[in-house]
């Protein structure tokens, strides 16, 4: 076995070798940044893959357990660089030059004290954002539209969560995100205990553990970037999620009380957009939203389960949206109010997005030239900067 | 966001746990009998960031930490040590007690089971690794 080690660790060496070679020459200089990250993952992957080599030679055949899963972990490194990084710098065209430096732009809007993202447009699956290479997926063709673009915010919104403990002027983002862990865990403590308590169905207990661990793993998570794009774009994010649920939601209360469901349900994130909106001094917008939403048939024709009750507590929702947006306050992001936002320069994007989605709205059947030309002269703006 | 990049970050958050655990593993296979120095302290304490959360969930309660996801790591390792589950329950809380004491010696069984803990974390990263690549 130790031989056999021995020879993958070879192979993944090898392979990674050749993934550097691909890295030159960068396209883009837009993309140098990326190009250096992926550099140095590789080069970090290649020196630990070499220190095992050494490692294995002292061992006994009974004794590499740990080695195995060491030079497992890297494997799933090589293939997370390859996938996520270097496919980034292969499969360019124009287009990313725009979507960089719009990014760009984005990152000095609201202050954001990290190095700059890249954005690769190759996503099959919509947004996403890939913390190991620091990359922003979008579709191929979004960089020709508007109304989807608050979604990149979103994406911002982990890469924040993602380096909240690594960097100094994230320290209260932490903090608050800590606080939040704990008030979850508090409530549904509390309501376990109350549900132990109660003669009822023994089932009870169990939903809680599993309502209380989606929200500790992923649904926090979400929440966070879903107010994060919201307290620094504004209304404009809350109106893409109603957006997008009325183009793809399933089921607006999807909820189970078993199966892992990595989002919050659509209903709680826009519950919580609305709370946000409150406090941001929107009232109008999350009144002219709220009626939107309440129209749609998805909402009108259907009813959640009686679990879900438990899932989603209004009071929960509203402390988490306050120590949220205290932690990006004393971050010092950029936070957006009716004020603030009227202030901006006419080629802010964040002025612009909101823009777009007044005029969405108000003139839908102008709609489409205004996004047209307002991309071109964003294209042309942002391309001679 | 994509589920991609929420399988991502919980299977980077898994991943740093489990480097840290194997760390430790490796520094207290070289000591002999243990005394609670703050070196030997920092290395317990990443066994404990692991271990916790599993006996938390184990016991019922709800656990605050995050470093691992603890429900699908116990999962794993009840259907590995299915019909010894009660037994191997009690050997980790036995586990969970000797770390904490000020001085202590880990015998050959502590460590295969600290290697089954890790082995379980790993499998958990495999899992979130495959789902970040699934399509959905």
């Amino acid at each position: 076995m130790k031989d056999y080690l021995k020879a993958i660790i070879l192979e993944q060496i090898d392979r990674s070798l050749c993934l550097k070679n691909l890295i030159h020459p960068v396209k883009y200089q837009e993309l140098s940044g990326l190009a250096e990250r992926c550099t140095n993952i590789i080069d970090s992957i290649t020196q630990k893959l070499r220190s095992l080599l050494a490692e294995l030679e002292n061992r006994e055949e009974d004794d590499i357990r740990d080695i195995l899963r060491k030079m497992r972990r890297r494997v799933r490194e090589i293939e997370m660089v390859e996938s996520y990084g270097i496919s980034a710098l292969y499969y360019v065209n124009d287009e990313i030059r725009y979507m960089n430096n719009l990014i760009h732009k984005i990152h000095n809007e609201i202050n954001l004290p990290l190095s700059r993202p890249s954005v690769a447009c190759i996503s099959t699956r919509y947004y996403y954002f890939h913390p190991f290479t620091n990359v922003i997926f979008v579709p191929v063709g979004e960089s020709n539209f508007l109304l989807h673009l608050p979604d990149v915010f979103h994406e911002m919104g982990h890469y924040v969560l993602f380096n909240k403990e690594n960097t100094l002027r994230l320290k209260e983002v932490s903090r608050r995100y800590d606080v939040a862990i704990k008030k979850v865990t508090d409530f549904f403590k509390d309501l376990l205990t109350r549900k132990i308590r109660e003669t009822g169905p023994e089932e009870k207990p169990r939903l809680i553990l599993h309502i209380h661990s989606q929200w500790k793993e992923y649904w926090i998570n979400e929440f966070f970037c879903d107010l994060f794009a919201l307290y620094t774009l504004g209304p404009a994010y809350a109106w893409s999620h109603l957006h997008l649920t009325i183009k793809k939601s399933e089921d607006m209360y999807k909820f189970s009380e078993v199966l892992p469901q990595t989002h919050p349900s659509d209903d709680s994130r826009m519950r919580i957009l609305l709370i946000g909106l409150h406090k941001l001094g929107f009232d109008n917008e999350a009144n002219m939203i709220l009626s939107k939403w309440n129209s749609m048939p998805l909402v009108l024709n259907t009813k959640p389960l009686v679990e879900y009750q438990y899932a989603y507590p209004e009071e929960l929702m509203k402390e988490v949206a306050e120590l949220f947006l205290s932690g990006l306050e004393d971050g010092n992001f950029s936070i957006i109010s009716p004020t603030h936002l009227q202030k901006q320069d006419s080629d802010s994007i964040i002025k612009i997005l909101n823009e777009a989605w007044d005029l969405f709205w108000n003139n839908p059947e102008e709609f489409r030239n205004w996004e047209e030309k307002c991309i071109e002269k964003l294209k042309s703006m942002i391309q001679k900067d | 966001m994509g589920s991609l990049g929420i399988f991502a970050s919980r299977f980077n958050v898994n991943t740093k746990s489990l480097e840290a655990f194997d760390k430790a593993l490796s520094f207290l296979k070289k000591k002999e009998e243990i005394e609670r120095t703050p070196e030997v302290k920092a290395n317990v304490d990443k066994l404990l960031d692991v271990l916790e959360p599993i006996l938390e969930n184990i016991q019922g309660n709800l656990s605050e930490s995050t470093a691992v996801s603890e429900r699908s790591v116990v999962d794993i390792m009840k259907e590995r040590h299915d019909r010894e589950w009660p037994i191997y329950r009690k050997k980790l809380k036995q586990l969970y007690s000797k770390l904490n004491s000020s001085k202590f010696k880990l015998s050959e069984s502590d460590f295969r089971l600290l290697n089954d803990i890790a082995d379980a974390l790993d499998v958990e990263c495999g899992n979130l690794f495959r789902r970040m690549s699934e399509r959905r």
